[in-house]
């Protein structure tokens, strides 16, 4: 019912080369969902990066921050800041963006469930969940708790499944393939220890 | 507006694919984790590598390290790992979780959130590194 591995491994690719030859990054769900819960954060941010890109409002921008420093002693004209043009355009990695892709992803999910006939509604996480920890209040509590582990571990780790195993790993970057080894292994032993002691 | 259709299909694309390879099914996650059944490992090892062949490509074979490591990567990865194992949710799949009628999901969600939100704060008042990010 479930693909096979191999076909997996290739819609995992497709996806992440896919994105990044269309967009010219990679990306990180875990990176997204905090730049949509961080909103004004995530609004300067795409004000910074639009300036950048676009150098009569980087150097005016940087003159403007070098008088305001220097106060009565710069010996220069305080520029006005021009209007970017890179404003116009809706910075796809931004606020607006980000929380675009975790709604698609919950769209593709919805689709996928709907097609293979798997939607159904329900409090539960299915036989095995419920046989650990039950369907009552330790089971909530549980995802609750899970929840803040997974929200405080992935922010603190620089990134999840997506952004240090699948791109991370995928550029061969050090600190990804620790961080990837790390979550499974400690998936691993955190699975086998519910068996052992649930 | 053309990126954020762009963003918005490839988002769609990834939710299809991690809900057929089975990521949302909890039992399969962990079974993955017991090493009893190896499908959905090689999925995402296989993904993996080919990204990783993508990237040798473009880059002309050659890698170039950026500095992404911080004091958190291990304690961090290590409080996502179990995470995962005691909720089946890497962060996109409480999205396809909801998807597939996991109502219990708004759990997991929102304690995804607070630990964000918490973390800010606690990176802020106790932790003295930069903070680094695997996007680029």
């Amino acid at each position: 019912m479930y693909w096979d591995w191999w076909l997996g491994g290739l819609g995992l690719a497709f996806v992440a080369i896919g994105y990044h030859l269309t967009l010219g990054r990679t990306f990180g769900f875990s990176g997204m969902w905090e730049r949509v819960l961080f909103k004004s954060e995530t609004d300067a941010l795409s004000e910074a990066n639009s300036m950048a890109d676009d150098e009569d409002v980087f150097m005016a921008a940087m003159l403007a921050a070098t008088a305001e420093a220097q106060g009565d002693d710069a010996n220069f004209e305080i520029p006005e800041i021009p209007e970017s043009n890179a404003k116009t355009e809706i910075d796809p990695h931004g606020w607006l963006g980000s929380l675009t892709f975790v709604i698609c992803v919950l769209v593709g999910g919805l689709i996928a469930a709907v097609t293979s006939g798997n939607f159904e509604w329900r409090m539960d996480l299915g036989e095995v969940h419920t046989g650990f920890f039950s369907a009552g209040p330790l089971h909530l509590t549980v995802l609750l708790l899970g929840g803040l582990c997974v929200g405080f571990g992935t922010r603190m780790a620089g990134g999840c499944t997506s952004g240090h195993g699948l791109n991370g790993c995928g550029r061969l970057q050090i600190p990804s393939i620790v961080a990837t080894a790390t979550f499974f292994g400690t998936g691993v032993a955190v699975s086998w220890l519910m068996e052992t002691l649930l | 507006m053309s990126k954020l259709l762009i963003k918005g299909f490839w988002g769609i694309a990834l939710g299809f694919v991690v809900s057929r390879i089975g990521f949302v099914d909890f039992s399969e996650v962990h079974n993955m984790f017991l090493m009893s059944d190896p499908r959905m490992f090689l999925s995402f090892a296989s993904g993996a590598a080919l990204v990783v062949f993508y990237f040798l490509v473009i880059q002309g074979f050659k890698v170039e390290q950026e500095s992404g490591f911080t004091p958190g990567t291990i304690p961090g990865s290590m409080l996502f790992g179990t995470g995962w194992a005691l909720t089946g949710g890497c962060p996109a799949i409480v999205m396809v979780q909801f998807s597939h009628g996991y109502g219990a999901a708004i759990f997991t969600f929102i304690g995804v959130s607070a630990g964000m939100i918490l973390y800010r704060f606690v990176h802020k008042r106790y932790f003295g590194w930069a903070s680094a990010s695997c996007e680029a």
